[in-house]
């Protein structure tokens, strides 16, 4: 992360070439974040110029506290909660009366059947913070410290969204097997 | 269900294989006895390779320009912004433009172009009551000129304007001054008249002198 604070000042004395490296270096795993979060190309090219704008020009307020890239994670994330809230567009499968408690043992038939879509609208159902800490967790790979940091809250509070998350995922992906289990019959 | 927390927090770290050894170890003796943990592996494996549409070497080059001018673009939008908000409340119509250019051109106009002098002589001094604009100097003007009103005005300030003159006059005389001066006057020659004429138009001057050296106040008629 050094390197990335070494660009950081040479971008800010005026080499446009720190810029270019910057932006070339991290375009890729965010587009990627931002892509599973919108499900779509044109919403997440615009949120990740929209991105890298915001750092750029709010440069002055990153303290290095946390690496560049966390801080990038954390405005393309607030950035993509905003798209989620002004266009409330997604179409969501409410899954948030599910119990906790069910018995997700059907769960394995329906991964094997590689229902990706299934798994993809159960993510979707997710409250928002569950999702977006199982994508940083699951998909981006991050540390849970990191996710307090992207995410603005508690190591515990990660966690707990986390956990609560998958067992959410775990339990629709169970139902909706018992369901298909039910129409194959 | 599986409450080993700790073993599914190390779960998607095994699934991308970047646990150290004794992680690893810890993790797969576990997944050895519980299915549920297996299951969720499972799970995450499949979130994991979720695959992303690769958008093309086009995008990606293009990226760093495109990010990079609207930050310039803002950038600007900034620095002019202070500028831009004192116009845009600067702007009013053109009545209100042309009103406060005509004012100014009126108020300079007056304040650089000298002023004639006000005729004193066709200024109603005695209605006014004031003889600020009084000056010694001016044109005797014709009395018959001057209504009854004017007229009435002209001699109650000529009273008290001449007061001081005849208190002059009769301080300076000798005694007796009561007595008819016409009397006395038809006994002086020629050369004496001559004389006291000119005594008394050099009273009347000094009493003019004092007059216009007093005091504001002193000149105040009615």
């Amino acid at each position: 992360m050094d390197q990335d604070n070494e660009l950081i000042d040479r971008y800010a004395a005026g080499d446009r070439e720190a810029f270019d490296a910057l932006v070339l270096k991290h375009q890729r795993a965010l587009y990627a974040l931002l892509y599973r979060m919108v499900s779509n190309h044109e919403d997440a090219a615009d949120l990740l110029q929209k991105t890298f704008v915001k750092a750029f020009t709010g440069l002055s307020g990153f303290e290095r506290r946390s690496s560049f890239k966390t801080w990038l994670y954390q405005i393309a994330i607030n950035l993509a909660k905003n798209m989620y809230r002004d266009r409330a567009k997604f179409t969501r499968v409410s899954i948030d009366d599910v119990v906790l408690q069910r018995d997700p043992r059907t769960l394995d038939a329906l991964i094997h059947k590689q229902s990706r879509l299934l798994l993809r609208q159960a993510l979707a159902g997710l409250p928002e913070k569950q999702r977006m800490t199982v994508m940083l967790r699951v998909q981006e790979g991050r540390k849970f410290e990191e996710i307090a940091v992207i995410m603005q809250c508690s190591v515990g509070t990660a966690k707990a969204n986390y956990h609560h998350g998958v067992q959410k995922l775990k339990l629709s992906m169970g139902e909706k097997d018992g369901k298909d289990s039910t129409r194959e019959n | 269900m599986c409450i080993d927390t700790t073993i599914q927090e190390l779960l998607p770290a095994y699934g991308k294989q970047t646990l150290d050894r004794a992680d690893t170890i810890r993790v797969e003796a576990h997944l050895a006895s519980c299915e549920d943990c297996r299951s969720e592996l499972a799970l995450l494996r499949m979130l994991a390779e979720e695959d992303v549409p690769d958008p093309g070497p086009a995008f990606w080059a293009a990226m760093p320009g495109r990010v990079y001018r609207e930050v310039q673009e803002q950038r600007s939008r900034k620095k002019s912004f202070g500028l831009a908000w004192v116009l845009d409340r600067m702007i009013l119509p053109n009545w209100a433009w042309a009103a406060a250019a005509v004012s100014i051109i009126v108020v300079v106009s007056w304040l650089i172009v000298p002023h004639p002098a006000v005729d004193v002589a066709r200024t109603n001094l005695w209605e006014n009551g004031t003889a600020n604009e009084y000056d010694l100097s001016m044109e005797p003007m014709d009395v018959t000129e001057l209504s009854a009103a004017e007229l009435a005005a002209a001699t109650s300030w000529a009273q008290n304007a001449f007061a001081p003159i005849r208190e002059e006059i009769g301080e300076d005389s000798p005694a007796g001054t009561e007595r008819d001066i016409s009397e006395g006057l038809s006994e002086l020659s020629p050369q004496e008249l001559d004389r006291v004429y000119e005594l008394l138009k050099k009273k009347e001057q000094d009493a003019r002198d004092k007059l216009r050296k007093s005091p504001r106040k002193d000149n105040v008629l009615g």
